[in-house]
C-alpha cells in the first residue's frame, strides 16, 4: 500500500478541522437550548451524538495508518500526536454537550420558567469563545490565540465558584429553588470541564507549532 | 562492561550532581516503593544519556575545515566536535559532503591527488594533517568500515589476525587470542567459531559486514568510521550490525554515514545533517529527530526536499 504522507496530513488537519466545527456546533446548540428553553433543540442534541462518535474512530484509524505505515518525524510526527489528543478532546467535549442537554431537559421540566443566572450567561460565552478560538488556532497555526485562551481558562475557573457561592445562596433563600440550582451548577461544572478540553487543544496546537510540551506550565 | 573508562566516569558523576537537587524533592518522598532501575534519578548503565554537547568528551575537533576536489568546493567551513564514545550520524542528500568529512578523519582524502584541504582536525587534541603524523599509525587509531563488506580472499581467522601480522605480532597466544576477544566483540563469534579456516567469501553479507568490524577492532582502535555500512545488508543482518554498533561504543567512538534516516534516529547519539558541503545543523538525535531547528533539516527529514 503506497502512502503520500503529505497528502494524507492535510486530509487529516481537514478531518480534524471538520470534527471541531460540528462539536462546536453541539455546543452551541446545547447552550443555545438552555437559554431559550427550547426542549425540543435540546432533545436533539442529546440523541444525536454517533457522527461524532465516527469521526473520533475515523480519525484515529487514520493516525493509526499513518504511523505505522510511514515513518513521520518533527512537524509530521508532532501533527498526528497532536491530533490523536485533540480527537479524544473533542469527543469530550461533545459528550459535555449531550451532558448540558440533558440538564437543560430536567431543567425543562420544573414547573413555571426559571432564567439561568448571569454568571452562567458569561461562562457560556468565555467557554464557547474559547472553544472556537482554539479550533481557529488549530486551522492557521496561531500562537498568540493560544496564549490567549490558556489564559482565558482561570477566568472561567473563578466563574465556577462564583456559581458554587450562588448555587448555595439560592437554595439557602428557597429550598424550593434546589433542583434547578443543581441543575445549574452541573452545567457549570461541563463548561469548566470544556474550557479546560479547549485548553488542551490550545496546548496541543502549541506543541505542533514549537515542539514544546507546555501542559502542566502556567500560562 | 562493567569497568568503566576515565571519561565516562568524569560525566556519570557530573550528570548525577545536576540532578541531585530534583532527585531528592521527587523520588524519596513520592516513589519510595519504586525499584531502583525505575527511579528517576537512577544512574543509566556504566554511562549516561548523550543529551548535551557542551557535556561531552571531545574525540574530533573539527575547525573551519575546506575540502576542495580541484574547482569543487566539497566542504566549506565545518567546524564540529564528534564526542567520544558516543555514535555521531551524518545525514544529507547524496552529495552533501557527508562521506568527504568522514573520509577526512583518517586522511582517506591523501589517497586523492586533486583533494586540497585547510582547516584543522584534532584527534584527542592533535593536529591529525599535521607533517609530523604518522599516517599509518592514525588509520590504525581510526578504523574505516565501507558500504560493501571488503574482507579479504582469505580465511575467517586470517582476516581478524591481519593486522595484527602487519604490526609484526608473531606469537600464535596472541593472535589466536586477539582474534577470539574481537570476533566476540563483533558478536560473530559463536556463528564461525567452528569454521574459521573457512574462507572468508563464504560468509553471508551480513557477516561479512561484522567480520570486517572484527578486522577494525582487531588492531585496537580508539574510532571506527562507518560509511553506509548497512545499505547492502537485509534488515535481519541491519539490525545486527545496529546493535553491534550500540555496544562498540561503551569501548570506541563510532561515526557513521547513512541515508537511513531511521537508522540514524535509532542508533546515532547525535546527528548532523548537511547539505551542499555545509553543515547545518547538528545535536542530539532527538532534537533532530523531533524539533530540528533549521528549516532545511526538517525539509530533509520530513521528506519535502527539492
Amino acid at each position: 500500500m503506497s502512502v503520500d504522507l503529505h497528502k494524507e496530513l492535510v486530509n487529516l488537519r481537514r478531518n480534524i478541522l471538520n470534527m471541531g466545527a460540528s462539536v462546536e456546533e453541539r455546543v452551541a446548540e446545547a447552550l443555545d437550548a438552555l437559554f431559550s428553553h427550547n426542549l425540543a433543540e435540546a432533545q436533539t442534541v442529546r440523541v444525536g451524538d454517533d457522527e461524532i462518535d465516527a469521526m473520533d474512530l475515523d480519525i484515529e484509524k487514520e493516525c493509526l495508518r499513518l504511523l505505522s505505515l510511514t515513518q513521520p518525524v518533527a512537524t509530521d510526527l508532532r501533527l498526528i500526536l497532536a491530533v490523536m489528543r485533540i480527537n479524544t478532546d473533542l469527543e469530550r467535549i461533545a459528550d459535555m454537550a449531550k451532558s448540558i442537554a440533558k440538564r437543560v431537559i430536567a431543567v425543562e421540566q420544573l414547573p413555571g420558567t426559571l432564567e439561568p443566572p448571569a454568571t452562567l450567561r458569561e461562562m457560556a460565552k468565555r467557554t464557547r469563545q474559547m472553544l472556537d478560538d482554539s479550533i481557529a488556532a488549530l486551522a492557521n497555526n496561531d500562537k498568540s490565540l493560544c496564549n490567549n485562551i490558556r489564559r482565558s481558562d482561570d477566568v472561567v475557573d473563578d466563574l465556577l465558584k462564583e456559581m458554587f457561592a450562588w448555587a448555595q445562596e439560592s437554595i439557602q433563600e428557597d429550598v424550593e429553588m434546589t433542583a434547578f440550582a443543581i441543575n445549574m451548577l452541573s452545567v457549570a461544572r461541563k463548561l469548566e470541564r470544556t474550557a479546560d478540553m479547549a485548553t488542551n487543544i490550545a496546548e496541543d496546537v502549541l506543541f505542533i507549532i514549537e515542539g514544546q510540551v507546555v501542559r502542566h506550565t502556567p500560562a | 562492561m562493567t569497568n568503566m573508562t576515565k571519561p565516562a566516569t568524569d560525566r556519570t558523576s557530573a550528570t548525577m550532581e545536576n540532578n541531585a537537587p530534583e532527585a531528592g524533592r521527587t523520588s524519596e518522598r513520592h516513589v519510595p516503593s519504586l525499584a531502583p532501575e525505575f527511579r528517576r534519578d537512577a544512574p543509566k548503565g556504566a554511562t549516561t544519556a548523550a543529551g548535551d554537547l557542551n557535556q561531552e568528551t571531545p574525540c574530533f575537533q573539527i575547525n573551519a575545515l575546506n575540502l576542495r576536489y580541484g574547482s569543487n568546493h566539497a566542504l566549506s567551513d565545518v567546524s564540529m566536535m564528534i564526542p567520544h564514545q558516543r555514535i555521531t550520524a551524518f545525514i544529507g542528500p547524496s552529495g552533501c559532503g557527508k562521506s568527504s568529512l568522514l573520509r577526512c578523519l583518517n586522511r582517506m582524502n591523501d589517497l586523492i591527488d586533486i583533494a586540497q584541504i585547510s582547516g584543522e582536525i584534532l584527534l584527542d587534541g592533535q593536529d591529525i594533517y599535521s607533517k609530523k603524523v604518522d599516517v599509518p599509525e592514525l588509520r590504525r587509531r581510526v578504523g574505516m568500515v565501507f558500504q560493501k563488506p571488503n574482507p579479504f580472499p582469505k580465511s575467517i581467522y586470517e582476516n581478524v589476525a591481519y593486522g595484527l601480522r602487519i604490526q609484526g605480532v608473531r606469537r600464535k597466544s596472541v593472535i589466536d587470542e586477539a582474534v577470539e576477544r574481537s570476533l566476540r566483540k563483533a558478536a560473530l563469534w559463536d556463528e564461525v567459531k567452528d569454521r574459521l579456516k573457512a574462507p572468508a567469501m563464504e560468509l553471508s553479507g551480513g557477516q561479512q559486514q561484522r567480520l570486517v568490524i572484527a578486522r577494525a577492532i582487531a588492531i585496537e582502535p580508539e574510532v571506527i568510521l562507518l560509511d553506509e555500512p548497512c545499505s547492502a545488508l537485509d534488515p535481519i543482518a541491519t539490525a545486527k550490525v545496529e546493535e553491534l554498533m550500540m555496544e562498540l561504543k561503551e569501548n570506541y567512538t563510532l561515526v557513521i554515514v547513512t541515508h537511513n534516516m531511521q537508522q540514524a534516529a535509532r542508533v546515532g547519539d547525535y546527528c548532523a545533517f548537511m547539505y551542499m558541503g555545509e553543515l547545518i545543523e547538528y545535536d542530539t538525535a532527538e532534537v533532530m529527530f523531533q524539533t530540528p531547528g533549521k528549516k532545511q533539516t526538517e525539509d530533509y527529514i520530513t521528506g519535502r526536499f527539492g
